[in-house]
């Protein structure tokens, strides 16, 4: 069954006892980070539709919290996070002389509605169940589809496009435009959720708001994300509003938000808050035990053939019936998983036996035998084996689920490249060009990235796991350990 | 105290599954190895550090070579074509130092001829000889285009 299929029977099932009602009066929302805004009637019948209720399941950051105490939020408070920022931006933009009939009121509604939307198709605990999906055959396939390649479309992405694209979330769509007499064109919302505006008017820099080097995602998860986590950094929103334009050149360049130079320290400052974020929180390796103990749950689940919740959790569509609760409470009921979860839910988690970096390997030319591991579950699931062979022969055992090799993506930062900013009315340069963030940052990085071994956080089985995976790293890759690989482990 | 399921235990390998794995593991071929390969065949040591040049150049060859690029998704809808995947893949030789930036200016990217015949000795032998061929070409190729447009 292809995707958008199965996505349309999900849409049916979870869709299909709903009835929108009108409803008499907005709502003022409180936002602890964003501030007060209003929902008018139609958006929040469709907040209340059970696909984006359910966001308040999915944790924005995955197990961060077990690490970062106060990073609870979760996806339903980012996404209107993402709605109000996206109304202020645009507002700022549309006050601007000359740009008042660059966004008209239906862009704005629609924007307003993707930025509803935009996550509903995230799986639990976010990019953590994102970092299985991802590989996926069927999900591989649908990423070089045209319009989600195009656009460098995400997982989570696709699926809410196809959610959104469904009969049955069309019907309700029509009924809230019948009701309040609107005229939402709900493909065209999908296709702002991906940033394909190809088949529309003013393509680029309508989608531009929600999914661009500068958008209003961005613009809410950074500070959401440092804020709950405690983390000192800030995005000045209000001068990236003030600042933001669009590139008005014709010829080859397609219309597209841009930046006035007065507002490219504010880019500069994402960018570097993505890398720090990325280095002291989503990379910390207590951070990444968590989600490689999340992944093994889904991993015991492939390979014993069960179905928690009736699900096998081999076809992208599964991760989208269950949340965060399902996996820490329901799952518990199957036996082979109850140990996994309930490590999870006391915080006892694996440890590093080993970390991988520049400094902890001996010729750095060999890394590339490490970078070949990357973006390959089934050749680290493969060299998994051969660590636990080794150990096994030296007398310490453990399960294939409680050994993990983890080589975390390093952070794009491809907006430095791909975000104009204008100096004159004539002269427009790359990001890049004002400052070379990109790369600097990359050399930071370089210096940042960590790799890790983890195993089970019981000493003997960490110091065999650190020598069974020195000597298979050098058998097979090449690869030769520095002691200073054990050392950072802190064994 | 973590607990481990006993009846997850990792029951071992024998010689067959462990040579079969072995095999696999050192035959594989990945993106990495082809961009590495491919710049291992520049005559320069030095191109342009320039996102929009190289990602525009390796677009370029895709579209000549989809089998040979297959696993680079390029999105068409920005100032130049992008594919993530090759920010990642270059990211990576420069922490593996197989590339290399001059701070601070970060203006030229090199390819020294230590890190060539690094790459030729260990990289480029997992590619069969008729597919070398096409890699030397490639590389070739990827240096006209990117020192053409500097």
């Amino acid at each position: 069954m292809s995707l958008a299929k199965s996505v349309k029977d999900f849409a049916d099932a979870e869709l299909g006892s709903v009835e929108i009602e009108s409803l008499s009066a907005p709502k003022k929302i409180r936002d602890a980070l964003t501030g007060t805004f209003v929902l008018n009637e139609h958006e929040i019948n469709i907040l209340d539709l059970p696909v984006v209720q359910r966001l308040r399941r999915i944790s924005q950051t995955a197990l961060a919290s077990l690490t970062y105490p106060c990073t609870t939020h979760n996806r339903f408070q980012h996404t209107l996070g993402v709605t109000n920022i996206v109304t202020r931006v645009t507002s700022a933009f549309r006050y601007r002389r000359g740009y008042e009939t660059l966004l008209d009121d239906d862009d704005i509604r629609e924007l307003r509605i993707a930025a509803l939307l935009h996550d509903i198709g995230h799986g639990p605990f976010s990019h953590a169940s994102e970092e299985i999906v991802e590989y996926m055959p069927e999900m591989k396939k649908e990423a070089q589809k045209s319009k989600f390649s195009r656009v460098h479309s995400k997982p989570h992405e696709i699926l809410s496009y196809y959610i959104v694209t469904s009969e049955r979330f069309q019907e309700i769509v029509d009924k809230i435009n019948q009701l309040y007499k609107l005229n939402i064109d709900i493909k065209r919302v999908a296709d702002m959720i991906v940033g394909n505006m190809k088949e529309h008017k003013r393509e680029g820099y309508i989608s531009d708001f929600l999914n661009g080097p500068f958008d209003a995602d961005k613009l809410d998860y950074m500070p959401r994300d440092a804020y709950f986590s405690g983390l000192k950094m800030d995005v000045d929103i209000e001068r990236i509003a003030h600042t933001c334009l669009v590139d008005l050149r014709g010829g080859a360049n397609p219309r597209r938000l841009c930046a006035d130079i007065s507002g490219a320290h504010n880019l500069e400052q994402i960018l570097f808050n993505k890398v720090l974020l990325h280095s002291s929180m989503y990379h910390h390796h207590k951070v990444r035990a968590a989600v490689c103990m999340i992944k093994a749950i889904f991993e015991i689940i492939r390979d014993k053939n069960l179905h928690p919740n009736g699900r096998s959790f081999e076809k992208a569509i599964d991760y989208l019936s269950i949340d965060d609760y399902d996996v820490l409470s329901s799952f518990r009921n199957e036996p082979k998983l109850k140990d996994t979860i309930d490590n999870i839910r006391n915080r006892r988690l694996l440890k590093r036996a080993v970390v991988l970096s520049r400094k902890t390997v001996k010729n750095k030319k060999n890394f590339q035998a490490l970078n070949k591991l990357m973006e390959n579950p089934d050749r680290i699931a493969m060299l998994r084996k051969l660590i636990l062979d080794e150990m096994k022969k030296k007398g310490f055992n453990c399960p294939l689920y409680d050994l993990w090799i983890d080589l975390p993506k390093p952070p794009s930062l491809n907006e430095a490249s791909l975000c104009k900013v204008r100096i004159t009315e004539k002269d427009y340069v790359d990001l890049a060009e004002v400052f070379p963030a990109d790369w600097w940052l990359t050399a930071f990085n370089e210096t940042k990235w960590r790799g890790y071994v983890f195993c089970p956080p019981i000493e003997a089985i960490r110091n065999a796991a650190y020598d069974a995976s020195k000597k298979v790293f050098k058998t097979i890759e090449g690869i030769d350990l520095l002691p200073m690989a054990k050392t950072l482990a802190k064994i | 105290m973590y607990k481990m399921n006993k009846d997850l235990l990792f029951s071992g390998l024998n010689s067959k599954e462990k040579k079969a794995i072995t095999g696999k593991l050192k035959s594989t071929v990945t993106p990495d190895d082809l961009i590495a390969s491919m710049l291992s065949f520049l005559t320069v040591d030095r191109i342009p550090l320039n996102s929009n040049k190289i990602h525009s150049a390796v677009f370029r060859l895709k579209q000549k070579n989809p089998e040979m690029f297959k696993d680079f998704v390029f999105a068409t809808k920005d100032y130049y074509p992008y594919s993530a995947l090759l920010e990642r893949v270059l990211f990576r030789l420069q922490n593996a130092d197989l590339i290399n930036t001059i701070n601070p200016d970060f203006k030229e990217c090199i390819i020294g001829k230590r890190s060539k015949r690094y790459i030729q000795s260990h990289i480029l032998p997992l590619f069969g000889d008729e597919k070398k061929g096409k890699i030397k070409e490639l590389g070739e190729s990827f240096q006209r285009d990117i020192l053409a447009s500097r």
